[in-house]
């Protein structure tokens, strides 16, 4: 075809990506965080924001919640050691977003404007709150990565599917809405 | 005043036209059907309202040639001596220009993703209890996509060449866009997954600059064919052999001592002068009649040829 002659980078790309897929890993990360993360250091951003994140002011308290509990489930499964980072969400996202922290928790719901600030997991659990207007409001949990990780991504959700967040434990049975 | 003779469309044409015609409707509701999907699918998303604007442009040019074709078939009248055929012209260049636009469009898109270097992030999709990347649904999503404007360019690009109708040839570089960006995005989302960020963009890059060549090729064509250029072949892109041909063929005439022709395209059809030196001036106005009836039946292109005698040649043609 007329095209393998016109468009020589395309077929470069996709040779590779041929080759890439006997061997390696797939999807693979840009910048490696699955390998370096793995038997290593997990750089985890979090911000306080009860019950998903639970700190203490200085930051001296190993933080707890939901979502600093499931980050424990990660640590082990991965078997790496935690390094907990204390910032303001707006900080965290931006540090999480540069590929300087692995993960961010923040209690975070998904709107399209934190979207466009870092890859987010899918919402591992959905909450709903009443409004001062009457309406209810559903807010999709979920947690922040670094962009173009997709094999951390990969490796983020199939725990988050296998061994889900606690929510139970810090939750009242009204507070927790459709999974 | 003077109006033109009905141009007679042969039989066999008109059969490939109305094939024209049925493919470009089918292909007008197909990129319909795509407009829709989109806008259903699109929620706020800005890159999905940018792909949706883009295939709201190739809506264009079907609807173009269909209304260029409804409107040819009228008889020259009074505030149309000349007739209808330039209407394709109009259409031609229309579908020139969405190709054009299409093609910087992409140019675009991707420059401005491959300097904003944010690599692409694709999650995880859940099919029927199975968890897997969502890059392998949006490459079977993409694969689908591509096969009907493949199938319909191939059989525009065919139909068109017979027909030399410009209008859906231009039109099925759209369609060969259309599948070739799914492509590259297929490609794009590859590289993605070996981490490869940049490849998605490159990828519709490439296919972006091609487009755009395209593009710019079928303006130039469109706009010479209003500014009166000779007659250029739809396949090859090179001038036409006809005027020579009907220069021979007058000169073979007894009565014609030298014989000059020009010609243009009006949409489907060609028209233009022959200005001939008569040898002898006896049973002239007889004979350019013969003369005119041969010409117009050389070729089934050409709508009319208006014969003009003149004393010196050289002075007409230079």
């Amino acid at each position: 075809m007329e095209a393998e002659g016109r468009y020589p980078l395309l077929v470069v790309i996709l040779t590779l990506a041929l080759l890439h897929l006997g061997g390696c890993r797939y999807p693979n990360d840009v910048a490696d965080t699955t390998e370096r993360v793995t038997a290593g250091t997990l750089r985890v951003g979090v911000a306080h924001n009860p019950p998903w994140v639970i700190t203490d002011h200085e930051g001296t308290k190993e933080p707890a919640g939901i979502e600093a509990d499931w980050v424990r489930d990660l640590a082990e499964a991965l078997s790496a050691k935690i390094e907990w980072h204390h910032q303001p969400q707006l900080e965290l996202l931006e540090s999480v977003a540069k590929g300087n922290l692995d993960i961010g928790i923040a209690g975070l719901v998904k709107t399209a404007q934190i979207s466009k600030m870092a890859a987010l997991t899918r919402p591992y659990t959905q909450t709903s709150h009443h409004r001062s207007d009457g309406n209810i409001v559903n807010e999709p949990h979920v947690l922040a990565l670094p962009h173009g990780e997709n094999g951390w991504m990969m490796t983020v959700e199939r725990l988050l599917e296998a061994r889900p967040p606690r929510t139970d434990v810090w939750l009242a049975p009204s507070e927790q809405g459709a999974q | 005043m003077n109006i033109r003779r009905t141009y007679r469309i042969p039989e066999n044409r008109q059969v490939v036209l109305n094939k024209l015609i049925k493919l470009q409707w089918v292909n007008f509701f197909f990129r319909l059907s795509i407009v829709a999907a989109i806008y259903f699918a699109m929620g706020n998303s800005q890159a999905m309202k940018a792909a949706w604007l883009e295939d709201i442009l190739t809506l264009g040019p079907p609807l173009a040639f269909l209304i260029a074709m409804h409107i040819q078939k009228r008889p020259p009248d009074k505030s149309y001596p000349y007739g209808y055929h330039r209407v394709n012209v109009i259409a031609f260049l229309f579908t020139a220009c969405a190709l054009f636009a299409l093609g910087l469009f992409l140019l675009v898109d991707s420059t401005t993703s491959l300097l904003e270097a944010k690599p692409t992030s694709i999650g995880a999709q859940t099919f029927y209890g199975h968890t897997l990347w969502a890059g392998w649904v949006m490459i079977a999503a993409l694969v689908y996509s591509a096969i009907p404007p493949f199938i319909l360019g191939r059989m525009q690009e065919k139909l068109a060449r017979h027909a030399h109708e410009k209008t859906v040839m231009a039109d099925a570089k759209i369609s060969k866009a259309d599948w070739m960006t799914a492509v590259a995005s297929v490609i794009g989302i590859l590289g993605v997954g070996m981490g490869l960020w940049w490849a998605d963009a490159a990828a519709a890059l490439i296919i972006g600059l091609d487009v755009t060549r395209d593009g710019y090729t079928n303006i130039r064509e469109a706009v010479g064919d209003l500014m009166d250029r000779r007659p250029h072949s739809s396949e090859t892109g090179k001038p036409e052999e006809l005027p020579a041909l009907l220069e021979q063929q007058l000169m073979a005439l007894d009565w014609v001592e030298r014989a000059s022709v020009r010609l243009r395209e009006e949409g489907n059809v060609l028209s233009g002068e022959a200005f001939v030196e008569p040898a002898c001036d006896k049973d002239l106005t007889s004979n350019i009649v013969q003369a005119q009836h041969l010409v117009e039946n050389t070729d089934w292109r050409i709508s009319e040829v208006v014969i003009m005698p003149v004393t010196d040649l050289t002075r007409a043609s230079d």
